[in-house]
């Protein structure tokens, strides 16, 4: 059976036990949503002794199935005040997998103001250790210190100083298979800083002497399925460009339609965005010794990682990202890839999400704080961040404080998170996305980009959102989403699979019905934490101003938004 | 009776579509285009929008800022001059009738030469042009959906126009915010222009269903916004109705054509220099009314576009006669003044009878009259 690790950093102490029967085919998102709606009062503060923090794998972990070992963080966000999923790649659910491990519960605060690590030996021994030899460091110096102390085979989730300084931007960082560079982020809603609240500045787990034996009811039949989705992704993502660039292709897609975002939501077009573009990113990796098509989890096969190094070819950062590129770049007015992935850096470095920050950053910009274009003035305040500056606090608390403190009207946020990567006048699906999903503006909550007739029309956009959120909460809950695109053909199998691992129906309504109760968990959630209708809807000036690329705004029915969720 | 709908443009529309229009003409593999337009246009703003759009879409732009109404012959061979060396490989118009018909005529002599007075007429086999795409901002001509261009020859004296492919736009962009700022002299000109396109051909021997549809649906829109534009120049419901429906009324004249009024229009236009909607304007009661003795069906159906009832065992002559009286009525209510009140003497305004029979549209005439017929519906249009 599947195990839960209980911490309660009240009294400091660490238990594991089974994992409840009704979690035990649950994992990532949905496993997040049931737990936090039984066991967190929606209206707790986030960064209070009832908020608790989780960690889940997901519904295949451990098994051979593409991509099963990603990792949700969950608890209520700081930044959203609902509830938050953020799930990220890396090493460290395959290592909770190999330990039998599907929950970790993190509740309470700790009475003193001790940094503490949450370490898991290889024997699956868990132990709070004290790490406040650690306080103030940021996660490349923490990882390095962590590899010096216990080696390199392990994996490290991670907060910078971001998260100790309890920024509603911070991120919580997990260590890249391989490489194990902290450059994987569990990025939105701030989760970052409830860790920082718990006093726990990392969790270290090693890999297991001996794995965990996955009690499958048919592995027979589920090494059949398995291997045939495997195969059916492998097959489709060679001719993945995610696979054979990276996510920063989509750019190429983006910004020739005013869908990729430029001066704040300006709807202009940019002119050099080959400058931070596909080939130019590629010549970079060329001729720099840098990498792409790397597996940031054991077993990928889309591989969309990277190793980006700098003129010298010395590294600079990894997992480097299009919503990196697209926020810091276009929506700043900056083309130079280089400084681009300086800030990722520092962003992975002292943990934050780069898309709230990016967003904080066009703040200061708009109001006139630094100019446009200006890379080194980004870089500055972003240091401000490191240091805790006054203002550096500020940006810390994401893109809406941020712009209201400046006075800036034009501010892109839903439920107080800052929009991704897609104007939502030119992909208004992703806008309904931005605008329905529990988790706030967010791309990876059901980004429907090509998949409507017209991206920037109305026809089809709000189903195109229903099905797309339905499928992501599902996806979210099993696997990787760069994987779910290359298998969506094979979506039926999953649960045949299900079926094979834990038994009960092979019906595909399981697998959906997975999805539409997470989101209405979700919502609900949300519903009791205080949030209305209202909290479902863009910013004004997307319905005002037109996109000057398409003349577009974001014209989508309130009613349509109201009935996204009518199942 | 056989008939056939062969004409048809693909639209863009809505407000703020003018904006769409880069990526649009990318979309169609143009890398440096002509935008033709005229110098009032240029105060408005909107050309510096339309070339900053197409420029951000990565989109070469040169003006041709001179165009002049009624287009005439030698501008339209300078302008295409001016394309030919340029090397454009698109042609976008902004602007009202003139703009779009010296584009169209400019796509004419990119790969035909010039002059282009030997093309008037219709023209099956001249060489293809560039990608067009009409922008309007009038509500009237409806010259981004037809295959037309109306031009002045200069030698002549004359008006005619060629009728070809070429002049076909490949696409048109309606964005009814364009229209805003027309003065209500213009809204109404206009208007009635489209009302002309859409009433005439209603009731021309080429008219057939679609044709018919996109007709009375012009004609109603106009008959319920006209005056609403009229009188607030600022309601948007109203300026989005009549854009509309001067491309419905477009769609309807380039596939079934237009004819008597159009020819009493020429002619008042070349002798008294009066513009073209408002020339439309003047006889179009009395047109109807010599139409609806074969189409009586037809001019039924404008009263009820108008929304006058017509009795069930009404004869063509009630019919005819309602018509003219709603349609003065409709006209004189939007301030388009008669004959008389615009200082033309009435034996100078029966002169042109004769000439009206010479007009090209004249032989699409719903069945054939007299220059004294002429000559007797312009004497009752003279000061009604």
């Amino acid at each position: 059976m599947w195990s839960k690790l209980v911490v309660n950093m009240d009294n400091l102490s660490i238990s594991r036990v089974a994992l409840e029967e009704e979690f035990q085919d649950l994992g990532g998102r949905s496993l997040i949503a049931q737990y936090l709606i039984k066991n967190v009062p929606p209206t707790c503060d986030p960064l209070g002794e009832e908020n608790v923090l989780l960690f889940a794998t997901g519904i295949f972990a451990g098994t051979r199935f593409a991509t099963a070992n990603r990792l949700s963080v969950g608890g209520k966000s700081p930044l959203t005040g609902g509830i938050k999923e953020s799930n990220v790649g890396g090493y460290a659910a395959t290592l909770l997998a190999e330990h039998g491990i599907k929950l970790i519960t993190i509740s309470g605060l700790p009475k003193d103001d001790n940094l503490r690590i949450l370490y898991i030996d290889k024997n699956g021994n868990a132990n709070l250790l004290d790490a406040n030899e650690y306080k103030g460091i940021n996660n490349y110096e923490f990882v390095e210190k962590i590899h010096e102390r216990f080696g390199k085979d392990l994996a490290t989730i991670s907060i910078g100083s971001a998260g100790e300084r309890l920024y509603k931007c911070s991120s919580i960082q997990v260590s890249e298979y391989n490489s194990g560079h902290p450059s994987r982020a569990a990025g939105r809603g701030g989760l970052g800083a409830v860790m920082g609240s718990k006093g726990i500045k990392g969790i270290v787990i090693e890999k297991p002497e001996e794995k965990y034996e996955i009690p499958y009811k048919d592995k027979e039949k589920f090494e059949e399925i398995c291997l045939k989705l495997n195969r059916m992704i492998a097959e489709s993502a060679k001719k993945d460009p995610f696979h054979n660039i990276g996510t920063i292709s989509t750019i190429e897609v983006t910004a020739p339609n005013g869908i990729l975002p430029v001066a704040n939501f300006s709807g202009k077009l940019f002119k050099d965005y080959k400058k931070v573009g596909a080939n130019k990113f590629m010549e970079n990796l060329k001729t720099r010794g840098g990498r792409n098509k790397i597996p940031c989890q054991p077993g990928c096969i889309v591989q969309c990682s990277n190793c980006y190094n700098d003129e010298n070819g010395n590294y600079l950062t990894s997992g480097f990202e299009y919503e990196t590129i697209a926020m810091f770049g276009p929506n700043c007015l900056i083309s130079d890839l280089d400084a681009i992935a300086k800030m990722d850096r520092i962003c992975d470095d002292i943990g934050v999400d780069t898309i709230e920050t990016a967003n904080a950053i066009a703040m200061c910009m708009e109001a006139g704080k630094i100019n446009w274009s200006d890379a080194d003035a980004v870089l500055n305040l972003l240091n401000e961040m490191a240091e805790g500056t006054e203002f550096g606090r500020l940006l810390g608390q994401g893109c809406e404080a941020v712009g209201k403190s400046l006075g800036v009207e034009r501010i892109p946020v839903v439920k107080h998170q800052a929009m991704a990567a897609y104007d939502p006048r030119n992909t208004k699906g992703t806008g309904i996305t931005y605008a329905t999903s529990p988790m706030g503006a967010d791309h990876t909550a059901g980004l429907t980009m090509g998949r409507a007739f017209d991206d920037s029309g109305r026809t089809a956009q709000a189903y195109a959102s229903n099905k797309l959120q339905v499928a992501i909460a599902f996806a979210d809950s099993m696997m990787c989403i760069m994987t779910f695109a290359n298998m969506v053909p094979g979506v039926p199998l999953l649960a045949e699979m299900m079926a094979a691992l834990y038994g009960g129906s092979s019906d595909f309504s399981r697998v959906a019905s997975i999805g539409v109760k997470t989101l209405l968990t979700e919502r609900e959630f949300n519903r009791r934490a205080g949030m209305t209708d209202a909290d479902d809807r863009l910013p004004d000036f997307f319905y005002k101003e037109r996109s000057f690329a398409t003349g577009s705004k974001f014209d989508i029915h309130d009613m349509e938004l109201r009935t996204i969720f009518d199942f | 009776m056989i008939t056939s709908y062969e004409q048809f443009v693909p639209i863009v529309m809505g407000c703020g579509s003018m904006l769409r229009t880069g990526l649009k003409v990318r979309e169609l593999g143009c890398k440096k285009v002509l935008v033709t337009h005229g110098k009032n246009l240029k105060k408005t703003g909107y050309v510096d929008i339309l070339v900053e759009n197409l420029e951000s879409a990565g989109i070469k732009a040169v003006c041709f800022d001179g165009v002049q109404p009624d287009p005439p012959d030698t501008m339209v061979e300078e302008a295409a001059e001016f394309a030919r060396k340029e090397k454009i490989d698109g042609i976008v118009a902004i602007g009202g009738g003139s703009s779009m018909d010296t584009a169209k005529a400019i796509n004419v002599l990119i790969n035909n030469e010039p002059p282009i007075i030997q093309y008037l007429g219709v023209q099956k086999n001249l060489n293809p042009g560039v990608p067009l795409i009409c922008i309007p901002t009038t509500s009237g001509t409806g010259s981004e959906v037809t295959t037309m261009t109306v031009i002045t020859c200069t030698s002549l004296n004359k008006k005619d126009s060629v009728l070809s492919p070429v002049c076909l736009p490949t696409l048109a962009i309606l964005d009814p915010e364009l229209t805003l700022g027309l003065s209500p002299r213009m809204t109404a000109i206009t208007a009635l222009d489209a009302l002309a396109h859409a009433v005439e051909s209603l009731t021309g021997g080429q008219a057939n269903p679609l044709s018919d549809a996109l007709a009375r649906e012009a004609i109603r829109l106009i008959a319920k916004w006209l005056p609403v534009a009229y009188n607030d120049g600022s309601n948007i419901k109203a300026r989005e109705n009549l854009m509309y429906a001067s491309t419905f009324a477009g769609m309807a004249f380039t596939n079934a054509l237009v004819h008597i009024g159009h020819s009493i229009a020429h002619v008042l236009g070349a002798q008294f220099d009066i513009p073209h909607g408002m020339a439309c304007a003047i006889a179009m009661p009395e047109v109807i009314e010599y139409a609806a003795k074969t189409e009586t069906e037809k001019v039924k159906m404008i009263c009820e576009c108008f929304g006058i009832e017509i009795d069930e065992n009404a004869d063509y002559e009630i019919i005819g006669a309602t018509a003219k009286k709603t349609l003065r009525t409709f006209i004189k209510s939007v301030g388009i003044p008669n004959l008389k009140e615009l200082g033309i003497s009435l034996e100078d305004t029966l002169n042109i009878a004769p000439l009206v029979t010479q007009d090209s549209g004249f032989a699409i005439a719903p069945y054939r009259i007299t220059a004294s017929k002429v000559a007797e519906m312009l004497k009752s249009a003279y000061d009604a």
